[in-house]
């Protein structure tokens, strides 16, 4: 079937967040609860922001790396009579925006009338996502698998993956720590005026380049957070939101999951970025807002390199003059991203991308529920009107656009 | 040769014990297809440019070519965390340009490694069972 028959046929029912009197904002350090109860939390708030019952649910996305709960687990706990649909991905960022396109399929085909997405772990307090491929061999001091050749040279954890793209990337294109720090600081501003958002106080270059190394070229403040946390999407046809509550957001295309390319810089942007324009039917000039995956700093930078706004190399330039500002003509990463946010695997991203289309970015604007905004950059980060946004997974591993209608 | 080492050691599998067995006789091997003569790394068991089953185990000169480079200042892994900061490098071959692999470099003070440098491999013998690859610039 041709990409384009799919282009807004789907649409955002509701979002939300697992969000508690302890955690207004959502993002935690330590819920004290299981990630059971956080995925309820999230999906009751999106449900209620869809304005439907969340026994109407009959099918579920959700991605994990064995630090969630079976997608199926969630919609019994909320007693939903029949289960249409459940897909369990095996696998990390690279689903961000996959698990979304997943749901929206199962939607379009028939097979599911309200299909949930969520991502729900106690990132911090329990299974830490920084302890990845730690490949101890049980106690017998022998690694086997893929760690025989990894592990055995000190290799473990997100951070010293990446950062032979960072180290490769800055030395062949000359980007230096320092525009690392500038990316932070334009970001940072962004989360200032999120509630939500972990990191809030304005970063200057300093406190970035003080920041102790993780690993080298990482600082602290390159990498993105480890949070407890839950983030619910409800996908259903877009003839059934224009009934709903909510200004209607459709699922324009998106596509995905995952490739390796022989050179450790090049995202799957290069690849994906071309054809998801062609399904979505749009132009690069279209979008409005880009939410990318911001595991850590250069990793967005090249994103925006290969989506093609820049050549390789030139983001350091490009989010000058604020033109990746909030009023800039490509706003990126409008909530502070997962490094100022918080860490929900990157589908935090795509639930603010789905806030900012609404009008309903939630900032400090006194009635900002009700798609009230003053536009005054000291308490607001609402977008001005943007009509298309794209999101990510980690290095392009996959990608959905966003549409307003 | 310290009296334990306290480091990961590899624990080899059906796949892998002829490149770890490789290593103890000081010869660097990877997998070429004997079909296409694509070379492959780590092992596997299937060629990934045209699928063939068969392959041989071919002696590589052990020159590389350094590729990238970083060096950890916080590791997960604990045995590692007296050692900081340490690097950890991907090097290419010259005799296989497609295989990228993961390995030290020692013998040069980390802020002297820089991408292209020329190196070759070292075999350390870490126990009396167990040789490592490890690199050092030539």
């Amino acid at each position: 079937m041709p990409e384009r028959d799919f282009r807004g046929k789907t649409a955002i029912a509701g979002i939300g967040y697992g969000r508690s009197p302890q955690a207004p904002g959502a993002f935690t350090t330590n819920s004290g609860v299981s990630v059971l109860t956080l995925a309820v939390r999230a999906t009751k708030e999106a449900c209620e922001d869809a304005g439907i019952d969340p026994k109407e649910l009959d099918g579920v996305v959700s991605f994990q790396l064995n630090d969630s709960v079976p997608p199926s687990s969630v919609l019994t706990a909320l007693g939903c009579p029949k289960i249409n649909y459940s897909s369990d991905l095996n696998g990390g960022g690279e689903y961000a925006s996959f698990a979304i396109v997943q749901a929206a399929q199962a939607v379009y085909h028939g097979i599911s009338n309200y299909c949930l997405v969520y991502r729900a772990m106690n990132g911090r307090s329990g299974v830490r996502m920084g302890q990845l491929g730690e490949g101890t061999g049980a106690g017998t001091g022998r690694v086997g698998g893929a760690g025989q050749f990894t592990s055995i040279y000190g290799l473990a954890g997100p951070p010293s993956f990446f950062a032979f793209q960072a180290q490769r990337y800055m030395a062949l294109y000359k980007v230096t720590s320092l525009d690392f720090a500038n990316f932070c600081i334009n970001r940072r501003t962004n989360a200032t005026n999120n509630p939500r958002a972990a990191m809030r106080q304005p970063l200057t270059i300093e406190e970035h380049q003080s920041s102790r190394m993780i690993v080298h070229p990482y600082h602290l403040l390159d990498c993105c957070l480890e949070t407890d946390v839950a983030c619910a999407m409800v996908i259903t046809t877009t003839e059934r939101v224009r009934h709903l509550k909510k200004k209607t957001v459709t699922i324009s295309a998106g596509m995905g999951a995952s490739s390796f390319a022989d050179e450790i810089i090049d995202t799957g942007l290069i690849h994906i970025g071309p054809r998801i324009l062609k399904a979505a039917g749009i132009k690069l000039k279209d979008i409005d807002i880009f939410e990318p995956y911001d595991n850590f700093t250069d990793c967005p930078m090249r994103l925006i390199e290969d989506m093609g706004w820049c050549k390789r190399g030139q983001a350091k330039d490009f989010i000058k003059d604020g033109r990746t500002s909030l009023d800039g003509e490509l706003p990126i990463l409008t909530q502070g991203g997962l490094t100022n946010e918080g860490y929900c695997h990157g589908l935090n991203n795509a639930l603010e991308a789905v806030q900012q289309l609404r009008g309903e970015a939630e900032d400090l604007c006194p009635d900002w529920r009700n798609g009230s905004h003053t536009y005054d950059r000291n308490i607001c980060r609402q977008v001005r009107n943007p009509e298309i946004a794209l999101h990510c997974g980690v290095t392009g591993g996959s990608a959905i656009i966003f549409r307003r209608e | 040769m310290p009296d334990k080492y306290k480091y990961l050691l590899p624990l080899p599998d059906f796949e892998t014990k002829e490149w770890w067995g490789a290593l103890r006789r000081y010869e660097l091997v990877f997998q070429r297809c004997t079909r296409c003569q694509t070379f492959r790394h780590p092992p596997q068991g299937t060629c990934p440019r045209c699928y063939s089953e068969d392959h041989e185990w071919i002696k590589v000169s052990g020159r590389g070519i350094l590729y990238s480079y970083i060096t950890v200042w916080q590791p997960v892994l604990p045995q590692w965390r007296g050692d900081v900061p340490y690097n950890i490098v991907q090097v290419t071959l010259e005799d296989a340009p497609n295989i990228k692999i993961i390995g030290n470099v020692i013998g040069v003070d980390n802020s002297r490694l820089t991408i292209n440098m020329p190196l070759v491999a070292v075999f350390d013998d870490v126990t009396p069972e167990d040789t490592i690859l490890r690199w050092q610039p030539r």
